[in-house]
């Protein structure tokens, strides 16, 4: 019986006319959005390779140690894979990271120079799916009861020796199949087609990453094809069930996730940066006053100057971090309300762009920045004596030792998968929570149901 | 009879739920979204004020013009209060920028910055327009027409004496209006909250100007989404196919149109990344400064060094030249270091024959002084003979030797250590050594670095009053070269960003245009421009930023070149400036009627949109079935 109705359900889906116009829709826009993001993500790559050994050679080539002093090291970053499925922060992580000894470390100008890029979101992967799909699994819910009680079906079905729960059971297995499997059939493409594209080949972490990222977009149509039938089996009339999840959806979707920062702006408030560089000057100053008495030149003094000045902002620093994770952690504790920034959020720590990716860049730039300017650092590389002796036969000897940066490189180690899962446990739970409350819920309406 | 209809229409949205909903939904956004826009800029002024203040501070501190040239000057990014209703692309906090002879000039970003906000946009004014207005335009207009066919009361208003085209009329008209108030009256109160904080925000006429336009156009974007929802509500029969066709629509136009076409324009034309561009110019930058070190190391070195020994070696050589020379150094110490022996460099650089060379080549032992006469002629021959009074034969010498043993060697001593010193030290850039006679072989001058031969030139030029003269005269050349090359290279890197500038805004006028087919494209467009934070509010401040690039050069050239009339001392004088002096960048926002002109296009194709779907469904009503 439960596979009848089941059956019956997936039918009368794959033969409405809203499905054939949806699936259209919702496979033209995965396959082209994983198409373009593969073919962005390999042109960013190869950018990626030639940025690399330009930087270097603009290092090596360099003549005067001032020079260097300047204009410093810069590192591109490459880009991230699974930034296909969802971009996230992406734009801010492949920024390329400038040290240099006079300046303060640098972020370099996003991939893109088009400002379209900056005015409209990223349409990838985990957009499409926010979006677009969780919209058609609400289309597919919102009349799978009160649409039935309108055309009068409904009363028929029951009176036949059908119990409620295998036939709410029924239609919620039915109507879920026929998005998850047309779903799944195009991911799988939309996989194939990215392999190719990008010839990065699917294996270890990148694997368990894919497999979840997909796991987590079935569960997060299930939850809103939940909240669809929910209001399917609250309402008596299919066109209230339809505005009803709609408000819902513009809610959850369009209202929370970008509602949630701007409170958490508003309670936990950030010190203003301007200050913050107001005060490194203001140690810069002290350190220059304390250190002018020594009266020592030359790159060893600079680098203990830069060290000191380093150390007493960092208490600054600190300060400023403390207060921005405070933020942030509010913003994402308000933002759980909702599936779809749970989705969002975890979304992207899996691929490698969430916001511990960008803290971890941030710790790996400081951590690099203390080696950079330490005596290990650029003092090593522009020692003139030491640069001689490894190149006894150039006539002009580089004015900066390259190796001692490329035996150093500053290289932003993506986490391993568990430690992402790790970070993103909360929300995955709320997901599955949500999916688990919105089931419960139209399972016990359904069964105090009017179906007169 | 049109006012009833009209009348009736707005009533019965005024009562439904989903009006309810959808007005308490914009009037919230609609305040939140001012109130913390508003707070946001009161720190972005804040800031803007503490940077100004920073960078003024930070003229101070240089002693030189050169250091200042080098440094650049840091400039604020000038903060427009239009940005409290439409952020557009100031989205990025890129608030300084740094203006360098060398570089075009541009804004960057620091590590502070919130990561919430790439992933959640802040909701401004524009997003609730665009956005959540377009989809309670679409909620609101679905059942127009075709619900009240499916509850039969068209039919009913049929039966009276009303022509269609009043119907339909003021259908539109009173739905709009339901549409429309709940947004007139959020931004009613904005406006007043906006004026309630006159201390924090001042808004002078071209902002209020700007507001009023701001919100016509939003409202003839709104026209146009209800015209399109009026008009598939008249063509379907059932209000659900409605509402799915809608959403089909809104999803498209709203949510995939605009984001997607400047991708698809980057696969059909696609442009370098800025990194890579900067990459390009960052080297070229690099070789013209590296080329410039030498040329001036040379030039120096040439002058002072080698002047008396070498006269006819030019003293200012053309890059070119210096290039094949050190080329040609290259090769030859290449050839000459087949076996790494110093005593061969030494040799051959002292003039000597291949045959001595390859006597010398083999290796000093650490026991020469044990060695046998006829080996020791043999291998230090020359040496010997270049330091004994008469010119002798290698017989004469083996016999000399064997007699006076000891006079030989410790005539050959120093010359020895020497060479083995030098097997430890690089050799020298042999390019720039006089070739000494060969009767007279000395040991070639240990090799310099650059710190040293800066000190020789230093000696040389204090050595003598012409010296001096010579070195004054140099110097001045110098720094005139250096105003010639930073010019120089502020135009490669110019070129090379313009040629960049060019393709990038190729692209963004195709993505543009291919997201004009959506409205709500057109919508960020028109309302962003003239708000001042759109596309060419942008290209606006980098023209500006880049025209006071050059004034910046150009009086840093001034306060860099070398006074004519100098005084006493030995580094030439440049111009004396007070902080003050310094040109400093100033950034009005652009008039209205300048905005509003990049805004035109797309205010007439909204216009368009609402006339086209207004006449569609006014047409299509009139040949509609009211009757299943």
């Amino acid at each position: 019986m439960f596979f009848a109705i089941t059956l019956k359900e997936i039918r009368l889906n794959a033969i409405s006319f809203r499905f054939q116009v949806s699936m259209t829709l919702f496979f033209v826009l995965i396959l082209g959005s994983m198409y373009m993001m593969s073919q962005n993500y390999t042109r960013r790559q190869q950018d990626f390779d030639v940025d690399r050994l330009r930087a270097r050679e603009h290092v090596e080539q360099m003549m005067h140690p001032f020079e260097f002093m300047g204009f410093g090291r810069t590192w591109p970053q490459r880009p991230k894979v699974l930034g296909v499925f969802s971009s996230g922060l992406e734009q801010e992580l492949s920024r390329p990271v400038t040290f240099s000894p006079w300046k303060e470390v640098e972020l370099g100008s996003a991939p893109y120079s088009n400002p379209l890029f900056l005015l409209f979101q990223t349409p990838d992967f985990v957009y499409v799916v926010n979006i677009v799909l969780s919209l058609l699994a609400i289309l597919f819910a919102f009349d799978a009861i009160s649409g039935e009680k309108e055309n009068q079906t409904l009363k028929l079905m029951l009176t036949n020796a059908v119990p409620r729960d295998v036939v709410i059971l029924g239609k919620w297995v039915g109507g879920l199949l026929t998005i998850w499997v047309p779903f799944l059939l195009v991911t799988g493409l939309g996989l194939v087609i990215m392999r190719a594209v990008t010839g990065v080949p699917f294996q270890g972490d990148m694997l368990s990453s894919i497999a979840l990222l997909v796991a987590l977009s079935l569960g997060y149509v299930a939850v809103f094809f939940g909240i669809g039938m929910l209001f399917s089996s609250m309402a008596a009339k299919s066109s209230t069930s339809l505005i009803l999840s709609l408000f819902a959806w513009v809610f959850f979707v369009l209202v929370v996730p970008n509602v949630a920062p701007i409170i958490s702006r508003k309670v936990v408030s950030l010190p203003s940066p301007g200050n913050i560089l107001l005060q490194r000057r203001q140690i810069e100053m002290e350190v220059r006053d304390e250190m002018r008495r020594d009266d020592r030149e030359g790159a060893e003094a600079f680098s203990d100057f830069q060290t000191e000045v380093n150390n007493r902002f960092r208490l600054h620093l600190d300060a400023y971090d403390r207060q921005l994770s405070r933020q942030v952690k509010l913003a994402k504790r308000i933002a759980m309300v909702s599936p779809s920034s749970n989705f969002i959020l975890a979304s992207s720590e899996i691929s490698g762009t969430g916001i511990s990716e960008f803290d971890r860049l941030k710790r790996d730039i400081r951590t690099y920045k203390d080696w950079f300017i330490g005596p290990e650092g650029f003092v090593r590389a522009t020692d003139e004596k030491k640069i001689r002796d490894k190149y006894p036969d150039r006539a002009f000897p580089p004015a900066v030792d390259a190796a001692v940066f490329e035996d150093h490189p500053f290289v932003v180690r993506t986490s391993p998968f568990n430690r992402m899962v790790a970070t993103s446990l909360p929300n995955i739970i709320m997901l599955f929570l949500c999916l688990v409350a919105t089931f419960l819920l139209t399972y016990v309406l359904f069964m105090r149901y009017d179906v007169r | 009879m049109l006012g009833t209809l009209i009348k009736k229409e707005f009533l019965n949205h005024l009562y439904s739920f989903r009006f309810m909903v959808s007005s308490a939904l914009c009037v919230v956004l609609i305040l939140l979204s001012v109130w913390v826009l508003k707070g946001d800029y009161e720190r972005k002024v804040q800031e803007y004020r503490a940077n100004t203040q920073a960078f003024r501070q930070e003229l101070e501190e240089y002693d030189q013009a050169f250091e200042l040239q080098f440094a650049g000057i840091n400039v604020a990014r000038p903060v427009n209060p239009m940005e409290i209703f439409y952020t557009g692309l100031k989205k990025s906090p890129e608030d300084r920028g740094n203006v360098l002879a060398f570089f075009k000039p541009n804004f960057s970003r620091d590590l502070f910055f919130d990561p919430i906000q790439p992933l959640f946009p802040v909701i401004d004014l524009l997003f609730v327009v665009a956005i959540v207005m377009s989809f309670l335009a679409f909620v609101l207009s679905y059942d127009a027409v075709c619900g009240e066919r499916e509850t039969g009361t068209l039919k009913l208003l049929m039966s009276y004496s009303i022509p269609r085209d009043m119907v339909i009329l003021a259908k539109w008209v009173g739905g709009f209006l339901g549409v429309i108030v709940p947004y007139l009256i959020a931004m009613l109160l904005a406006v007043l909250y906006i004026l309630a904080s006159y201390r924090a925000v001042r808004f002078t006429g071209t902002e209020w100007l700007s507001m009023l336009i701001t919100v016509a156009v939003s409202l003839v974007f709104i026209a146009a989404m209800y015209s399109i929802g009026v008009f598939v509500s008249v063509i379907s029969r059932r209000s659900n196919s409605s509402i799915a066709v809608l959403l089909f629509v809104w999803v498209l136009m709203v949510l995939v149109a605009p984001n997607v076409s400047p991708y698809v324009v980057d696969q059909i034309n696609p442009i370098d990344s800025p990194s890579k561009v900067q990459g390009e110019i960052r080297m070229t930058i690099g070789e013209m400064t590296a080329q410039f070190f030498r040329d001036m190391e040379d030039a120096a070195w040439a002058i002072a060094g080698v002047q008396d020994a070498a006269p006819q070696q030019q003293q200012q050589m053309t890059a070119a030249d210096q290039r094949t020379r050190i080329e040609q150094a290259e090769v030859g110490r290449h050839d000459t270091r087949r076996s790494d022996d110093p005593a061969a460099i030494a040799a051959r650089d002292a003039g000597a024959t291949q045959a001595e060379i390859d006597q010398a080549m083999q290796m000093i032992p650490d026991n020469w002084e044990s060695m046998s006469c006829d080996n020791i002629v043999a291998q230090f021959g020359n040496e010997v003979r270049g330091r004994l009074p008469m010119e002798l034969s290698d017989q004469d010498m083996i016999a000399l030797c064997r007699d006076n043993r000891d006079m030989i060697i410790a005539q050959l001593r120093p010359v020895i250590e020497e060479m083995q010193q030098q097997a430890a030290a690089p050799s020298a850039p042999t390019g720039r050594q006089a070739p000494a006679p060969s009767a007279q072989p000395a040991p070639a001058p240990a090799p310099l670095t650059r710190e040293e031969k800066w000190q020789e030139t230093g000696k040389w030029a204090f050595a003598s009053d012409e010296n001096r003269e010579i070195a004054k005269d140099f110097l001045k050349d110098q720094m005139t070269r250096l105003a010639d090359f930073t010019s120089e290279t502020s135009d490669v890197s110019r070129r090379i960003s313009r040629d960049y500038d060019r393709r990038v805004k190729r692209q963004l006028d195709t993505a543009r245009n291919l997201s004009r087919i959506s409205p709500v494209a057109s919508l960020v467009y028109a309302v962003t421009e003239i708000a001042g934070t759109g596309i060419e509010a942008d290209r606006h401040l980098h023209e500006r930023l880049d025209a006071y690039q050059m004034d910046f050069n150009a009086f840093m050239r001034e306060m860099t070149l070398p006074e004519d009339a100098g005084g006493g001392g030995f580094f030439p004088k440049t111009k004396e400036y007070s902080p003050d002096e310094v040109p400093l960048f100033k950034y009005s926002h652009q008039q209205v009627d300048r905005r509003l002109n990049y805004a035109m296009l797309d205010v007439f194709l909204l216009a368009a949109w609402v006339i086209v779907f207004f006449m569609l469904s006014f047409l299509a009503f009139l040949r509609m079935d009211v009757i299943d």
